[in-house]
C-alpha cells in the first residue's frame, strides 16, 4: 500500500533543519521563471493536456512550472555535475516526449520526479561503467568541487558525502539521496523508484548502513556519524 | 536513531550547499531557451552519448576479439604441438597389455622391447594406436604434429593409424619405409632375411626401399612380401582362412617367394618398369588386375607380369573390364568425393591397361593430382607431373603439368629441379597462370637454366 504523496518539506523549513541561518535564504524564484504562471494559470492536468494536443507552448509552460524541483532533484541526487545542464534538458524532453505515458495528468509533478529519478539512475549507473572501462576508455571530468558558497567545514562534508555516494550502488545512491538531502518522505520515495512503502524502507536501511560504513573513511563526515556528535545536539 | 537524526542533519547542509550552488547556475535558463526553440537533445548530451554507445561496442569487440584471439593462438598451438605417446599397459590398446608394465609417457628413440609373452601397446595422442608383438623390438624415431617415424627392428609391429587430411605417418624397416596416411596395417620384419611383410586390413600405405625403389602401394585385402636379399617382391591377397595379424604377428613371416595362394609374383627388378624416371606403377591384386599391360592392349584376364599365373585368374572386376573413359570419370569422381585410394586404383588401371595412350598420361597427371592434393606427397606428385610431360610434351594438359611440377618440386624441397622447370614454363608460357612463381624462382641467383 503506497502512501499519498505529499509534497516535500518547504526549503526554509529543511535549512532551519539543517542549521542554516536564515539570512542564507536563496532566492526563490529568478527572472524567467518567476513569471511564468500567475494565478490563475492553467493546472498541472491543464498543462499535460496541452503537451498531449502538441501545443509547444505548453512545453516551455511545463518548464516555468516545474523546472526548480527538478534541478533541485537532480543535484540532490548527483551532486555538483558537470553535465547538469544536458539532464535537466534530457529530463523535460522524456516528459514531452512521454507526456501519452501519463495516466493521470494531474500527478504531473509526481510523474516528473519518476523521470528524474530514473534519468538520475541512468546517469549514475552510466558513469559507473565508464569509471569501470576507464583502464581503456577515456574517463570523464570528474565532477568539480563544490564551489566556497558555504563554509569550508559544510562545503568539505558535501564534497566528502558525493565521494562516499560515488562509491555505492545507483540504487543505494538515489534512496540515500532522495531522503536525505532531498529531504523526500518514504511514500514519496517509494513513488519515485517505483517500488512498493516496505522495500523503499528496507532499501534505505540497507543504503543508510552503506553510506555509514564508507563514511567513517572521511574524517570531514566524522561530527555526523558520530552518534553525540556536536551536530547532532543543534 | 542518534544516526539517523545526524545523517538528516548532514543531508540538510549538503542540500543547503547545493541549493546555493544550484541558484548560481544559469543551466535552467538555457535549457528554457532550448525548449521554447523546439531543439531535441543537445549535442552535449546526444552525440557523445552515441559515441560512448560506439566506444562500449568497439570495446566489446575487442574484447570478443581478443577472446577469439586467444582460442584460436591455443587451438593452434596444440595443432602445432607434436603428438604424444604413451607405453605400455596405460596405453590400453585393445586389451593388449605388458604384465607387470606400468605405462610411461614415451621418449623419442628409446628402445621398446616387448616381453617374450606379451604385446607392447603404444597410445598416440591423436588416437592412433600401435601395439609392438611380443619378442619384437621397435623405437619411435620421431613424432610431429601429423604423425610419426617408427622404426621396427626386428619383428612385427601392428599399426591403427587415424586417419586425417594430413596424416603423415612413416613405418621404417631397415631399407624398407611404409608411408602410411590412415589405415590398419602390420608390419614384420626380419633383419637376417632383410624381409618384410606388409599386411593390410584398411586404408593403403606406399612401401618404398630395397627392389621396391619407385614405392609399390599396398590396399587393403593385400599382403606384400618383399626381400632385399633375393630381391622378389610378392603382392597377394589375403586369404580368410589365413588372417592377416596371425599370419605376421609371428616373428617369423612366411616364405617371401612363395606366398600363398598363387600371388603375383614381382621381382624386384620388373617394377621399375616405367622409365627411370617415373614414378612406380602400381600392381593389383588378382591376375586381371596386377598385369601390367606393355602394349596398351584390352587388358586381357590372364595376362601377368614375371610369371603370375593364369590359373589364379579371378573375377573380372571392373577396373579389368571398363574403357579408359569410365576409368578415368571414375576415378574423377572418387578423386572429387575424396576417396584418393579408389581414385587411384582406377588410374592405376589405366595406366597399365591403355598404356601409352593420352588417356594413360591423363592419368598420370591425375596421380600427380591426387598425390599433391590428397596426400601432399609433393615428391611423387613432381615424378606423376614430370611423367605426363615426357609422354605428352605437346598435351592438352602441359602447360598445367608443367606449372604443377614446377609447385611440387618447389614444395618438395628439390630447388634445383623447380628452377629448371621455371625457365622452361616462363620461356613456354610467359602468361600462364604458374607465371609468376616461375618468373621467381627462375629469376634466383644461380637459377638453374
Amino acid at each position: 500500500m503506497l502512501t499519498p504523496i505529499r509534497q516535500s518539506k518547504p526549503d526554509t523549513e529543511r535549512r532551519e533543519r539543517a542549521g542554516a541561518p536564515r539570512d542564507s535564504v536563496v532566492r526563490e524564484l529568478r527572472p524567467g521563471l518567476a513569471g511564468g504562471l500567475a494565478i490563475g494559470a492553467p493546472s498541472d492536468a491543464d498543462i499535460a493536456l496541452a503537451l498531449r494536443d502538441g501545443k509547444t507552448a505548453a512545453s516551455v509552460m511545463l518548464f516555468d512550472r516545474h523546472a526548480r524541483h527538478v534541478e533541485r532533484l537532480l543535484y540532490s541526487l548527483l551532486g555538483p555535475e558537470p553535465d547538469a545542464e544536458d539532464l535537466l534538458h534530457e529530463v523535460f524532453l522524456r516528459a514531452i516526449e512521454g507526456i501519452g505515458h501519463l495516466d493521470e495528468p494531474g500527478k504531473l509533478r509526481s510523474w516528473l520526479t519518476g523521470i528524474s529519478v530514473h534519468t538520475a539512475r541512468e546517469h549514475i549507473r552510466k558513469r559507473s561503467r565508464r569509471r569501470w572501462l576507464s583502464f581503456v576508455a577515456e574517463v570523464p571530468e570528474p565532477p568539480p568541487p563544490p564551489a566556497r558558497v558555504a563554509s569550508e567545514e559544510i562545503t568539505e562534508a558535501t564534497r566528502c558525502t558525493f565521494e562516499v555516494l560515488r562509491g555505492m550502488s545507483a540504487d543505494d545512491r538515489v534512496l540515500f539521496s532522495l531522503r536525505f538531502i532531498e529531504g523526500l518522505e518514504m511514500g514519496e520515495i517509494a513513488v519515485a523508484c517505483d517500488v512498493s512503502l516496505s522495500t523503499a524502507k528496507r532499501r534505505l536501511k540497507d543504503a543508510e548502513k552503506h553510506f555509514l560504513s564508507r563514511a567513517r573513511r572521511f574524517p570531514a563526515l566524522a561530527p555526523w556519524i558520530e552518534e553525540g556528535g556536536r551536530w547532532a545536539s543543534t | 536513531m542518534g544516526e539517523h537524526v545526524n545523517l538528516d542533519r548532514l543531508g540538510g547542509h549538503v542540500s543547503g550547499s547545493l541549493e546555493q550552488l544550484r541558484t548560481r547556475s544559469d543551466a535552467a535558463a538555457r535549457v528554457r531557451a532550448k525548449l521554447a526553440a523546439g531543439a531535441g537533445r543537445s549535442r552535449v548530451n546526444s552525440l557523445p552519448s552515441r559515441i560512448r554507445i560506439r566506444k562500449s561496442a568497439v570495446l566489446g569487440a575487442l574484447a570478443v576479439a581478443a577472446t577469439v584471439l586467444v582460442f584460436a593462438f591455443g587451438v593452434w598451438r596444440e595443432s602445432r604441438r607434436p603428438l604424444t605417446f604413451v607405453v605400455g599397459a596405460a596405453a590400453g590398446a585393445a586389451g593388449a597389455s605388458s604384465p607387470g608394465a606400468a605405462g610411461a609417457n614415451g621418449v623419442i628413440g628409446s628402445f621398446l622391447a616387448a616381453p617374450p609373452d606379451a604385446e607392447l601397446p603404444i597410445a598416440f595422442s591423436d588416437g592412433t594406436r600401435m601395439s609392438v608383438a611380443a619378442g619384437a623390438r621397435a623405437r619411435i624415431a620421431d613424432v610431429t604434429p601429423r604423425g610419426a617415424r617408427v622404426l621396427v627392428e626386428s619383428g612385427v609391429v601392428h599399426a591403427s593409424v587415424v586417419h586425417k587430411s594430413d596424416t603423415r605417418w612413416l613405418v621404417d624397416a631397415g631399407p624398407f619405409e611404409v608411408k602410411v596416411t590412415g589405415t590398419r596395417f602390420d608390419v614384420a620384419w626380419q633383419p637376417g632375411e632383410q624381409a618384410i611383410v606388409v599386411t593390410l586390413h584398411e586404408g593403403s600405405v606406399v612401401v618404398s626401399g630395397c627392389g621396391l625403389a619407385d614405392g609399390q602401394r599396398v590396399s587393403g585385402g593385400q599382403q606384400l612380401h618383399a626381400s632385399c636379399k633375393t630381391g622378389a617382391a610378392t603382392l597377394s591377397p589375403l586369404t580368410a582362412e589365413a588372417p592377416a595379424a596371425p599370419s605376421v604377428a609371428t616373428p617369423t613371416p612366411a616364405p617371401l617367394t612363395a606366398s600363398p595362394p598363387q600371388p603375383v609374383v614381382m621381382t624386384a627388378s620388373s617394377l621399375p618398369d616405367a622409365p627411370a624416371d617415373a614414378p612406380r606403377e602400381r600392381a593389383e591384386h588378382g591376375s586381371t588386375t596386377a598385369a601390367a599391360s606393355p602394349a596398351g592392349g584390352a587388358g586381357s584376364a590372364g595376362a601377368t607380369a614375371s610369371g603370375a599365373s593364369p590359373a589364379a585368374a579371378a573375377p573380372a572386376s571392373p577396373l579389368a573390364v571398363a574403357t579408359a573413359a569410365e576409368l578415368l570419370a571414375r576415378a574423377n569422381a572418387d578423386r572429387y568425393a575424396g576417396r584418393f585410394d579408389a581414385a587411384t586404383e582406377s588410374l592405376d588401371a589405366v595406366r597399365r591397361r591403355f598404356r601409352g595412350s593420352d588417356d594413360a598420361a591423363t592419368a598420370a597427371f591425375e596421380l600427380g593430382r591426387i598425390a599433391f592434393d590428397g596426400h601432399h606427397d609433393f615428391g611423387a606428385a613432381g615424378d606423376w607431373f614430370d611423367t605426363y610431360l615426357r609422354e605428352r610434351p605437346a598435351g592438352a594438359l602441359a602447360r598445367e603439368a608443367l606449372g604443377r611440377a614446377i609447385e611440387a618440386r618447389h614444395r618438395a624441397g628439390d630447388t634445383a629441379r623447380a628452377e629448371q622447370l621455371a625457365t622452361r614454363y616462363v620461356a613456354m608460357y610467359p602468361d600462364g597462370p604458374h607465371a609468376t612463381l616461375a618468373r621467381r624462382l627462375a629469376s634466383r641467383p644461380g637459377a638453374t637454366p
